[in-house]
Parts: structure tokens; C-alpha cells; sequence
């Protein structure tokens, strides 16, 4: 019991100490994702996407927090293997439930509502210099308390327009607004008599952030991003009330998964590379995840002794895989590592 | 006096760090070596030389991650091996130590990201121009011969000999080019230089000139030199004599080019006017009668000097659109956008830096006035002191004062930071610490998107600030879980030496940004409490906060094990 409590309260302060990291991380690289520029949004917008992402940042940096705290864990004091898994599956279900009740008692659905975040002009243009926007430069001078002249300098043409007494957010004749519906943001002018329009999609802003833009971050994610839309695509094939079942299903196997696995990597004699162990593991995870994904779909398997809850099968899957590494764990001993 | 832990410690340290050091400079330099494009391969020698210096300054911007590394590798594995397996072992013993290379090397950081990498980064900008420079030679070059310009050919060859005189190919088109236009190959002067010197040196020049051409029956060059020589020394007896019979031998001379005494006449008066303004350096004047006469009397030689005289003095406020003409082939920067002092925008289509000069190429100047879409436009364009000096096809001709705004463009920047407008990636780079402080302003007002100096400073020590807090923070924390192991698994070494430097260098972006997070939080916090806190103040008090809690827990640590 002793053990149970001790895990629990390093999970939680492990958890708490990763919501703020891991919550900028998730929400600064959403942002980028969607060609927001994150410095320029402001602190109330930040929050409010923060807030937007709450279930998937509790849910990772409860992970992670999970996966450090056995990755550090004192072989010597573990007992039972089985008692192991129960800290994060006790804090896990606690999560579920309150979760569940909170999202129906403001009767929304569990899947991630967005509340809109406001954009502006500022948040993709610095004014009186030219800022990068692909094969352009654009600079915007204020010539009167509201009206702006907007300069848009063609690199490849070498070909300057010159667009006078324009109004910043405002939808209309000689106006720059944001088009959130479709991520650009749309200049209107009188050119030759005619009403013009020029779009600049958001990814053609210059993007900002380190290690949002790194290249080699960016190429997993472009994997990770491909695993989540064949998820996506799933995920969306299953009834409404399946939809919360699987998701939990999924976290739950995933903690299944990765409990035995980091606790295997985790080596008493050299406590460090445990950690490279769970790093490892949270790297791999949701490309394994991915790979289950993908048989199951493209192997017809007859699965009718599941019912109606074929969509289980996955996270069965993993679960097993999980059982797997343990019942390897007790073979060899507990107290080995591998 | 130093124990051998210690000094083993340290050496260990410095030979992990050279070693990562040169794997990263062979890393980067075959790197650059595969992306490099074919403009940048022309000459070998010169190729090396902007590879190694590309190399290093990656190798730089990446030593702090390896740092950090190399100080988890080691309170992890290295310190566990038997040369530290002695009954003295204290954790002091690789604690300072460390600890002191770790105040080395961010000293030694700070000089890298203010001084060397953007002096490397500048040393490198004229090796790749010249890379582009013998490219473009050798390419037009050829060009040239095929449509039998061959004067022209050879021009340009020798421009690209200025750059390489090995290249066996160029060597064997300019032979054969010389072979075509009946000529012997003659050598190539490389050491050919201006000629420059002192007052003196050049009036003894001018009186031997004079004296040689005299000699020679060249009369009229011998006029000229002889006048200048007189101009600078007028009481020379031996001077005047010589001058004396020069004059007679003109006059004679002057009989056969035009037999009509009024004719006569008017060419001295034309010619002393010119001369007057000469004196009183009124170049303009003097350049609009001297031109003329060439025209009409070219055979007069000493004319045709002193129009190149004038135009020589000309040329120091001025400039002939036939030298920007005959400079078109070369490779430029294209298509540049910048504010100057009057309140324009000006578009260059092209900027040609070439030998301390730099020419532009068709250039609009579009004044920021509300509602003003008047455009002005001037084909040639070209850097004379501090200013840009524009003009269409006119020769030289006086501006009068009231308009000189129109033909001048006076830039906030020298047209070194003017070339990379385009590029704010390379310019950042090659900017150094003072040139920051210096001329970021000016950099602003001529439109480029750029950080104050103190946003800056405050970016530079999230820099310095990572490598110390990561550094003490893993290095503590690899000590407390370190191997207990005589030798640690080999397979988890192998997956150690693979992921803990790309967690090193992650966790470095990440601590950047985190800094850059602080600092933009700043706006927010100098709006509740201390309303003129200075960025870099703010920014250093935070991180000086983690670098507390790093170090506390980095001398928290002992030889115990746990």
C-alpha cells in the first residue's frame, strides 16, 4: 500500500512539474502546425489554445510523468510486478472519470472543442518593415489612425504594389482581414477599375520557433501526423458513443504497453539509461501503435467474437503485447534488467 | 597543485571535446562538400576555404550541444571507468574541474556567437562572391569565343586569371583565343596594380614624361606633361626651357591640323578656359570643353590626356554609364527593396559588388507619402561617397543643388548590409556584436525585420544560459543514476552514444525557446511591476534563478552511491 501511495504522489508531482512544458510544447507546435505565428498572438490567445488542447496535454504529460517515474523506479523495492501497473491505471481511471463527468456536465462531447482564438493583422505582420511572406516583401505604414498603406514587393518580378488607404480587419472595399475559414488573409483593393483581391495563405508567413521548426522534429512529426490521420480515419468510421470508448481503450493499452517496456529498459546499474529507455519508448510508441493500426485494417480478420466492439481489437493487441513483456519480466526476474 | 584525478579528468574532458569537435567539422565539411552548388566549384582552392570556414561555423553553432554531451558521457559512463577506481575519489575531484571548463567554454561561447562566427561568416561572403565571380567568367567566357568576340573573351579571362591563374582549360581558351587574333601569348601581369604614389614622385614623372615624349616627337603628350609638371613647379628654369620648345613645336605643329587663324584661335581660347577650370576644379566645365575638343582635334594628344585627367577627378563624385555597362555580365544580387533617408522605397533589380565598388541596375524610387504613386526611375546606379549616385545614359553633367535629393539616394547602410536585404538569414549571421549595437537601428529604418540590440543580448544568453543550466543540471542528474557497472552493457552504450546527443540538442532548442518565452513574457511583466526593466535585466535575473537551482543540484551530489 505503502509503495502504491509512493508511486501515485511521484506520478502526480512528476505530472504537474510536465503540464507547463508539455502544455507550450503541444500548443506551440498546434500553432505552428496551423501557420500561426506563436510570438506574436499574445498570452491570452496562447491560454486559450492551451485550453482548447487541455485533454491531449493531461494526457501526454501523464504519460510521460508515468513512464519517468518507472524509468527511475528502485528495482530493489519493487515487489510485484503486478502491483507496478497499478499506480497509473488507479490515477488513469480517477482521470477518465473525472473527465467524463466534467465533459457531461457541460454537456459537450469528449472530443477537443476550439474555441476560437483571435487573429489580427499583428499576429502575422510587423509594421514599417518588410516581413518575409514567401516570394514577397510586405511592409505596412500607418498613414492615419486606421488606414495603412500596404507595400507588397514582388522578389522574382522585382514589381512593387502600392496599396493606399487600406482598413485592417475590417471586410470590405480596400481592406486587409483575416479569413479564418480559410487560413489566408485577403487584401481587397480597386486595381484598373476593378475589385481585386490578393490572398496570402498563413503558411506563406514566416514561421517562428527553434525547435517547432527543426527539421528533424518536423519529419517525425510529418510521420506521427500520418499514424494520427489513418487514427483519425478510424476513428471516425465508429458510432458516436464508441468513439469515448475507444479513445480510453487506446490510453489505457498504451499505458499497458509502455509500463512493461520502460520497466525492462529501467537498469538499477545504470539508472541513466533508463531514461534514454523511456525516451526510446515514447518515440516508438505511436508508430507501433500505428503498425497494429494498419494490420488490423488491411488483414480482414474475423473478429466477430468481439461484437460490436471490434474497434477493441488494437488496443487488445497491445495489451497483450504488454502482458507479453511482463509475464518475459517474471520469468527472468524482477529485479533484472534487460 | 592538481591530484591525478583531476588532471585526468580534465584531459579526459578536453579530448572528448576535441574529438567531437573534429567529427562534427569532417561532418559539416562533407556535408556542404554534397549540397554545395555548382556556382561555388570553380576553383578548388578557393572551394576548400569556404567549406572549411562553413564547416566551422556549424561545427561552433553545434559545439554546445556536443558540450552537453560530452558532460553527460562523462558523469555517466567515463568517470565510472577504472582510471577514476581509487581509494581518493571524490566527486570534487570531477565536480571542479568540470565545472571550471564549463566557465571556459561559455567564455569561450560568447566570443564565438559575438566575434567568430560572423568574422568567419564575413570572410566567407567574398569567397563565395569570387567563386561566383570565376563561374560566371569561365562560363561567358566560353560563350564569348563561340560567337567569336574574342577581345572581349580574353577581358573576361583575364578577369577570371585575377581569380585563378591554374585553371589548365582557361589557360589553354586564352591561348588559343590569342592564336585566333594573330597575336603571341603574351604572360600574364598578375602583379599588375593601380599606380598610386606621392606629389612629388608624380611632377618627376610628369617632367620625364614630358621629356621622353619630347624626345620621342610625341608634342603633344609631351604639352600636356610638361604643363602639369609646370602647373606643380613653376620656377623650374631647366622646365620652362623644355616647355618653351615644346610649345614651338605644337604651334607649328598645329599650322598643318588647321590652316584657318581664327580656328586656330578659338581652340586656344577653348582649351586655356578649360584649363582655368581645371585649376579652380571645376571639373564638369572643364570636362564639356575638353570632350569637345577631343571630338574635333583627336590627334591632339595632349587633350585626350587631359580629358582623362578630368575624368579621373570626375570619377571620385561621378561615374560614366559605360562602366556599369561593361560590368553587366558579372553575377549580382537581384532584386533588393530598402528605405533611404529622403523617404523612399527604392527596388534595385541588380547590385553588382565588384573591386570596391558597387553598381546598381535599374533602380525605382517610390516616396512614402500618402496617396503618392509617383515613381522615378534611373537606369545605373553606383556607390560614391556614402551615397548612391543615379543617373539614365547622361555623361557627366553638373546636378544643380536644388535637385541634388533626386540623383543621390542616401541610405541608412553601406550597400555590404544593402546587398543581403533579400537574405536576413545570411545577414544576421555576419552581423558581430558591435555592428548589432551599431547599426540595427539603421538597419530598421531601412525596412529590415530586426530585433533590438537588447531582444539580442537577451537570445545570446539563453545561449550561454542553456549550456550552463543543461550541462550542471544532466550532469548531475547522469551522476546520481550513473553506471555502476565495471563497463556498462554495451548495447544500451551504443543506444546511449545514439539518443543522448540528439536529447542534448533538443533539449538545448528547448531551453532557447524557453528563453525566448521568457523574454516575450517580459511585456507582460514590466506592465504589473517594475515598469522600466531593461529585457536583458529581466531575461538574466530568470535565467540566473535556473542556473541557481542547476548549480545547487550539481554540488547536492557525492561519491555515495545510492
Amino acid at each position: 500500500m505503502k509503495f502504491i501511495l509512493k508511486t501515485i504522489i511521484k506520478i502526480l508531482i512528476f505530472s504537474l512539474l510536465l503540464i507547463i512544458p508539455t502544455g507550450l510544447f503541444i500548443t506551440f507546435f498546434t500553432l505552428n502546425q496551423r501557420d500561426i505565428p506563436v510570438w506574436n498572438i499574445g498570452i491570452r490567445n496562447i491560454i486559450l489554445f492551451a485550453k482548447n488542447l487541455s485533454l491531449p496535454i493531461i494526457a501526454i504529460s501523464y504519460l510521460v510523468a508515468t513512464l519517468f517515474t518507472i524509468s527511475l523506479i528502485d528495482k530493489m523495492k519493487v515487489r510485484s510486478l503486478f502491483l507496478l501497473h497499478i499506480p497509473p491505471l488507479l490515477i488513469c481511471v480517477a482521470l477518465i472519470i473525472g473527465v467524463s463527468f466534467i465533459q457531461q456536465s457541460k454537456k459537450y462531447p469528449l472530443s477537443i472543442i476550439e474555441k476560437k482564438i483571435q487573429l489580427g493583422y499583428r499576429t502575422f505582420l510587423r509594421e514599417d518593415v518588410f516581413n518575409d511572406v514567401k516570394d514577397n516583401a510586405l511592409m505596412l505604414k500607418r498613414s492615419d489612425q486606421n488606414l495603412f498603406t500596404v507595400y507588397i514587393y514582388d522578389k522574382i518580378k522585382n514589381n512593387l504594389m502600392v496599396l493606399n488607404n487600406m482598413n485592417m480587419g475590417k471586410k470590405g472595399e480596400n481592406s486587409l482581414f483575416i479569413d479564418r475559414n480559410k487560413k489566408q488573409m485577403v487584401l481587397t483593393f480597386r486595381q484598373k477599375k476593378k475589385d481585386t483581391s490578393l490572398k496570402i495563405p498563413y503558411s506563406d508567413f514566416k514561421r517562428q520557433g527553434g525547435i517547432i521548426n527543426n527539421k528533424i522534429i518536423l519529419f517525425y512529426v510529418e510521420h506521427l501526423r500520418r499514424t494520427l490521420l489513418s487514427f483519425k480515419v478510424y476513428f471516425e468510421t465508429l458510432a458516436e458513443d464508441d468513439k469515448s470508448i475507444f479513445l480510453v481503450t487506446v490510453f489505457l493499452s498504451i499505458l499497458m504497453i509502455s509500463i512493461p517496456f520502460t520497466y525492462a529498459l529501467n537498469d538499477g546499474g545504470w539508472g541513466f539509461s533508463g531514461i534514454i529507455g523511456e525516451i526510446f519508448v515514447l518515440a516508438l510508441l505511436p508508430f507501433l501503435y500505428g503498425a497494429v493500426l494498419k494490420i488490423v485494417q488491411n488483414i480482414s480478420l474475423n473478429l466477430s467474437f468481439l461484437g460490436r466492439y471490434s474497434y477493441l481489437f488494437p488496443s487488445i493487441i497491445f495489451c497483450f503485447i504488454g502482458i507479453l513483456i511482463d509475464i518475459a519480466i517474471k520469468v527472468r526476474g524482477i529485479k533484472k534488467g534487460i | 597543485m592538481m591530484n591525478k584525478i583531476t588532471k585526468t579528468t580534465l584531459l579526459s574532458l578536453i579530448i572528448s571535446l576535441l574529438i567531437a569537435f573534429i567529427l562534427l567539422l569532417i561532418f559539416f565539411y562533407l556535408y556542404h562538400g554534397k549540397n554545395l552548388g555548382d556556382e561555388y566549384r570553380q576553383v578548388q582552392s578557393l572551394k576548400n576555404a569556404l567549406l572549411l570556414r562553413e564547416a566551422t561555423i556549424h561545427s561552433l553553432q553545434f559545439f554546445p550541444f556536443v558540450y552537453i554531451f560530452i558532460n553527460v558521457l562523462s558523469f555517466s559512463v567515463l568517470f565510472t571507468l577504472r582510471p577514476f577506481h581509487t581509494d581518493s575519489f571524490t566527486y570534487n575531484n570531477v565536480a571542479q574541474p568540470s565545472y571550471v571548463l564549463l566557465i571556459i567554454f561559455i567564455m569561450f561561447i560568447v566570443s564565438s556567437e559575438f566575434v567568430i562566427i560572423p568574422k568567419l561568416a564575413k570572410e566567407n561572403a567574398p569567397i563565395k562572391y569570387r567563386l561566383r565571380l570565376a563561374h560566371r567568367s569561365a562560363s561567358y567566357a566560353k560563350e564569348l569565343n563561340t560567337v567569336r568576340e574574342y577581345e572581349k573573351a580574353i577581358s573576361v579571362l583575364n578577369t577570371y586569371f585575377e581569380i585563378d591563374d591554374n585553371n589548365q582549360d582557361m589557360l589553354d581558351l586564352y591561348n588559343n583565343i590569342m592564336k585566333i587574333l594573330s597575336k603571341e601569348p603574351l604572360p600574364i601581369d598578375f602583379t599588375k596594380k593601380e599606380i598610386s604614389g606621392v606629389k612629388e614622385k608624380v611632377t618627376i614623372s610628369y617632367y620625364e614624361k614630358g621629356r621622353t615624349e619630347y624626345e620621342k616627337e610625341n608634342y603633344y603628350s609631351a604639352l600636356y606633361y610638361l604643363e602639369r609638371a609646370l602647373y606643380l613647379h613653376k620656377d623650374n628654369e631647366e622646365l620652362k626651357e623644355l616647355y618653351k620648345m615644346c610649345k614651338g613645336q605644337v604651334e607649328d605643329s598645329l599650322g598643318k591640323i588647321t590652316k584657318k587663324e581664327r580656328e586656330k584661335k578659338r581652340l586656344i581660347e577653348h582649351k586655356e578656359r578649360a584649363l582655368d577650370h581645371l585649376k579652380n576644379e571645376e571639373y564638369y566645365e572643364a570636362y564639356n570643353i575638353f570632350s569637345d575638343l577631343n571630338k574635333m582635334y583627336p590627334e591632339m594628344k595632349d587633350l585626350n590626356l587631359y580629358l582623362e585627367t578630368v575624368v579621373r577627378e570626375l570619377e571620385k563624385k561621378d561615374f560614366l554609364p559605360e562602366e556599369l555597362k561593361n560590368a553587366e555580365w558579372l553575377p549580382s544580387m537581384n532584386n533588393i527593396i530598402f528605405i533611404d533617408k529622403q523617404g523612399y522605397i527604392n527596388t534595385v533589380e541588380r547590385i553588382i559588388p565588384y573591386m570596391d565598388n558597387f553598381y546598381f541596375y535599374n533602380i525605382r524610387r517610390h516616396e512614402l507619402v500618402k496617396g503618392n504613386m509617383k515613381t522615378t526611375h534611373w537606369k545605373y546606379g553606383k556607390w560614391i561617397k556614402n551615397k548612391i549616385r543615379v543617373k539614365n545614359d547622361d555623361g557627366f553633367k553638373k546636378i544643380p543643388e536644388k535637385d541634388e535629393g533626386l540623383h543621390y539616394i542616401q541610405t541608412y547602410i553601406d550597400p555590404g548590409y544593402i546587398l543581403y536585404m533579400n537574405n536576413s538569414k545570411e545577414l544576421l549571421t555576419l552581423l558581430n556584436i558591435y555592428e548589432r549595437f551599431s547599426i540595427s537601428e539603421n538597419l530598421h529604418n531601412s525596412g529590415f525585420d530586426i530585433d533590438n540590440k537588447y531582444v539580442y543580448l537577451s537570445k545570446k544568453l539563453g545561449i550561454l544560459f542553456s549550456v550552463y543550466v543543461l550541462s550542471l543540471f544532466l550532469s548531475a542528474l547522469a551522476w546520481a543514476r550513473r553506471s555502476i557497472y565495471e563497463f556498462p552493457p554495451l548495447l544500451k552504450l551504443l543506444l546511449f552514444i545514439l539518443i543522448v546527443p540528439v536529447i542534448a540538442y533538443f533539449l538545448h532548442l528547448l531551453y532557447i525557446d524557453m528563453n525566448n518565452l521568457i523574454i516575450y513574457s517580459h511585456g507582460y511583466f514590466t506592465r504589473v511591476l517594475f515598469k522600466n526593466m531593461n529585457v536583458v535585466l529581466y531575461t538574466a535575473i530568470v535565467n540566473l534563478v535556473f542556473s541557481l537551482i542547476a548549480t545547487l543540484y550539481f554540488l547536492s551530489q557525492s561519491s555515495r552511491v545510492e
